[in-house]
C-alpha cells in the first residue's frame, strides 16, 4: 500500500506482470527489428521472442487465476480477468503458431506485425481487467490502434490499405462517440470508478435521465462499433476482406471478445441499476445483429467475408445474453456468454487457421475455390467442415454445447421472443455454411486432383484445435466450470 | 451544482460568440447608416495570409513527407504538456516520481530511436 496524494493506493506491480511482459517482448521484437541489419540475426528471431514473450506470460497469468486485488483502483486482477488473460494469450499464441508461414510471406514488416500482435493482446487484456473508465477507454484505444497498422500489412494487396483507411476512421467516429458518452456517464455521477458509478446510481434517481440516455446511446454505439453490431457493422465485411488473414481472425477472436468482456463489465457492473432503460436497445441491436448478419452472409462469394457476416450474426447471440444480464440473471447469463465465447473462439480459430493454409497452398480466397478440397487435401476439408458445423451448432461439437448454454441462459432470464429469433437466425446460418461444404464435398477439383499437405505447426495447431472442438463438445464441464468460476468473481 | 458548471461555459460560449460577432455587426450598422465609407479594392478584398497573396485552392496535395515530420513533432508536443505540471510540482513530489518521468521520456527516446532507425527523419 503507497500513500499518494493522500489516497492509499495498492501499487503491487506483480499483478500487471503479464501484460508488463508482454510489452516488454513487443518493444524487444520491434527494436530488433529495426536494429536487424546491424545485429546480423536470423528471421526466425522476431517470431521466437513474441512466443517466448507470450509462454511466459501465460504461465504468470496462470499463476495468478486465484488471485483477487486492485492495482491502484485502476486494474481489477480477478477470476473474470483471468480467465480473459488466458484467454487473449491462448488467441495470439495459437494464432503465431498456426499462421506463421503465411506472416513470413504475405506479411509486410514482419517484425512490427508480431510487435502489434502482442500490444494488441495487452490493449485486449487490459479492457477486461480495467475498473475505471478511463483505463478501459486507454485500453480499447491500444487494441484498435495496433489492429488499425496490422490490418494494413498485407503485401501487394491493394484491399489492405482500403481495408485499414475505413477501419480508423470510423472506428474514430465510434471511439469519439463511446468517449463523450462516458463523459455524460461522468457528469451525471461525478466517478469513473466502475464501483461508484454503480453505487450513485443505484442510490435512486439521479435527476439527471437526459444526459444519462444520451450517454447509454453513445456508449451502445461506441461499443457497437468495435462488436460490429448493426447497424455500426459496416466496417467490418471491407477490413476483414483486405486484411491478412490471421489479423481477420484477431479481429473476430480477440477483438469481438474483449469488447463483449467490457459490455459485461460494463452492463453487469456500473450500468446493471439502469437496466431497463439500456435493455429494450440492446434487444433491438441484437435482433438486428442477428437477423442481417445470417441473412447478408447468404450472399457472399469470399470466405473472408462470408465469417465476417457470421461473426457478425454471432456477436448478436451475444449482446442478447447481455440483455439477459440485466433482468437479474447476471452470473447465471455472464458463465453462458463465456462459456459461448470460448467455443466460438476456438471454432473461428480452427476454420481460420484452415483458410490459411488453404491460402497459403492456392493463394484464393473465394468460395468457388474450394471445389473439391475433399479430393486434394481431405484433411484440411474435414477441419473446415467440422469448424463450419460447428460455428452453426451441430451436436457433438462445441458450437452445439455453447449454444445451448447460452439460449437457455437467455430464456430463463424471460426473453423467449429473443431466443426464438436467434433459433431461426442460426438454423438461416446452416444454409450459408453448408454452401462452403457443398464445394469441398460435391464437385470436383478445377486443377486436377494432386493432393498437398500441410506444414507441421500447420497439423498441430488445426488437430489441437479439432480435438479440443470435439472434447468440449462432448463433456463441456471444465470450460463451463471455468466460466463460472469467472462469472462469480463479477457478481 | 451542475447545471452551475454548464452555466459558466454557457457564458464563455456566449462571449465567444459575442467577440468575432460584435464588430462585424456594428461596421454593418454603421455602414447603413452611412457614417462609414465603402470604397473597396482588389488589395482590400484579398484574404489576409502572413501578408503573402493566397494562390489556389486550400485542397491542394501536400508531400506525405509533411506528415511524418509533423507525427514526430508533436510527439515531443505532447511530452512537453506532460512534463510541464511534473516540472511545476517536482520539489514536492516523492523520488518515485523522477523515475516516472525518466521512464516516460525513455519510452518516448526509444520511439525517437525506431523513427531514426526506419529513417522517418530523412527527407527523401
Amino acid at each position: 500500500m503507497t500513500d499518494i496524494f493522500g489516497q492509499t493506493l495498492n501499487l503491487n506491480y506483480v499483478l500487471l506482470l503479464p501484460e508488463i511482459v508482454l510489452l516488454i517482448f513487443s518493444m524487444l521484437v520491434i527494436g530488433i527489428d529495426a536494429f536487424k541489419r546491424q545485429l546480423n540475426i536470423s528471421g526466425n528471431v522476431p517470431v521466437g521472442l513474441a512466443l517466448a514473450g507470450l509462454v511466459v506470460a501465460l504461465t504468470l497469468s496462470i499463476l495468478q487465476v486465484n488471485m483477487d486485488e486492485d492495482f491502484a483502483r485502476l486494474i481489477q486482477v480477478d477470476s473474470f480477468t483471468s480467465f480473459f488473460r488466458i484467454l487473449f494469450i491462448a488467441i495470439t499464441l495459437v494464432l503465431i503458431v498456426g499462421s506463421h508461414e503465411y506472416i513470413e510471406k504475405s506479411v509486410s514488416h514482419v517484425g512490427e506485425f508480431y510487435g502489434l500482435l502482442l500490444l494488441a493482446t495487452v490493449g485486449a487484456m487490459l479492457m477486461a481487467s480495467a475498473r475505471e473508465l478511463l483505463t478501459a477507454y486507454l485500453a480499447i484505444e491500444l487494441l484498435s490502434f495496433s489492429l488499425y497498422i496490422a490490418v494494413s500489412l498485407a503485401r501487394s494487396d491493394r484491399r489492405s490499405g482500403e481495408a485499414s483507411l475505413k477501419y480508423v476512421l470510423l472506428g474514430g467516429v465510434a471511439s469519439a462517440s463511446l468517449l463523450y458518452g462516458l463523459s455524460m456517464i461522468y457528469g451525471v455521477t461525478g466517478a469513473t470508478q466502475y464501483h461508484e458509478i454503480s453505487a450513485v446510481l443505484s442510490a435512486g434517481d439521479t435527476g439527471l435521465t437526459t444526459p444519462l440516455l444520451l450517454g447509454l446511446v453513445l456508449i451502445i454505439v461506441g461499443l457497437g462499433f468495435k462488436a460490429s453490431a448493426v447497424p455500426f457493422h459496416m466496417w467490418t465485411p471491407d477490413a476483414y476482406e483486405g486484411a491478412p488473414i490471421p489479423v481477420t481472425a484477431f479481429l473476430s477472436a480477440t477483438s469481438k471478445a474483449a469488447t463483449i468482456a467490457l459490455f459485461l463489465r460494463w452492463f453487469g457492473g456500473p450500468l446493471l441499476p439502469i437496466a431497463s432503460d439500456w435493455q429494450f436497445i440492446l434487444s433491438g441491436v441484437a435482433v438486428a445483429t442477428m437477423v442481417v448478419g445470417n441473412l447478408v452472409a447468404l450472399q457472399q462469394v469470399n470466405i473472408k467475408r462470408l465469417l465476417a457476416y457470421s461473426s457478425i450474426g454471432q456477436m448478436g447471440y451475444m449482446l442478447m445474453a447481455i440483455v439477459a444480464v440485466g433482468s437479474g440473471f447476471g452470473s447465471d447469463a455472464t458463465s453462458a456468454v463465456l462459456v459461448h465465447l470460448a467455443g466460438y473462439i476456438i471454432t473461428n480459430l480452427l476454420v481460420f487457421i484452415s483458410v490459411t493454409h488453404f491460402f497459403n497452398q492456392t493463394g484464393q480466397e473465394e468460395i468457388t475455390s474450394f471445389k473439391g478440397l475433399a479430393q486434394s487435401n481431405p484433411y484440411l476439408a474435414l477441419m473446415i467442415t467440422a469448424g463450419l458445423f460447428s460455428l452453426a451448432g451441430m451436436p457433438l461439437l462445441v458450437g452445439f454445447f455453447t449454444k445451448f448454454i447460452l439460449f437457455q441462459a437467455v430464456v430463463s432470464a424471460g426473453h423467449l421472443g429473443l431466443v426464438t429469433v436467434a433459433v431461426v437466425a442460426s438454423t438461416v446460418s446452416l444454409y450459408y455454411y453448408l454452401m462452403v461444404v457443398r464445394q469441398m464435398y460435391l464437385y470436383e477439383p478445377e486443377d486436377g486432383t494432386e493432393q498437398w499437405r500441410l506444414s507441421l505447426t500447420g497439423y498441430v495447431t488445426t488437430l489441437a484445435l479439432f480435438v479440443s472442438l470435439v472434447v468440449f463438445g462432448l463433456w463441456g464441464t471444465p470450460l463451463y466450470a471455468a466460466a463460472d468460476a469467472a462469472a462469480a468473481g463479477m457478481f | 451544482m451542475i447545471p452551475e458548471v454548464f452555466g459558466r461555459v454557457g457564458i464563455l460560449f456566449t462571449l465567444a460568440i459575442a467577440f468575432p460577432m460584435l464588430p462585424i455587426m456594428v461596421s454593418f450598422l454603421l455602414y447603413q447608416l452611412k457614417i462609414r465609407p465603402e470604397n473597396p479594392n482588389p488589395i482590400k478584398l484579398a484574404t489576409y495570409e502572413c501578408g503573402v497573396e493566397a494562390e489556389g485552392s486550400s485542397w491542394g496535395q501536400f508531400n506525405a513527407r509533411y506528415y511524418l515530420f509533423a507525427l514526430g513533432f508533436v510527439i515531443f508536443d505532447v511530452e512537453v504538456i506532460f512534463l510541464y505540471p511534473w516540472a511545476v510540482e517536482h520539489q514536492e513530489l516523492a523520488l518515485t516520481v523522477l523515475w516516472k518521468a525518466v521512464l516516460f521520456i525513455g519510452i518516448l527516446l526509444l520511439g525517437l530511436v525506431y523513427a531514426w532507425r526506419k529513417r522517418a527523419l530523412e527527407w527523401r
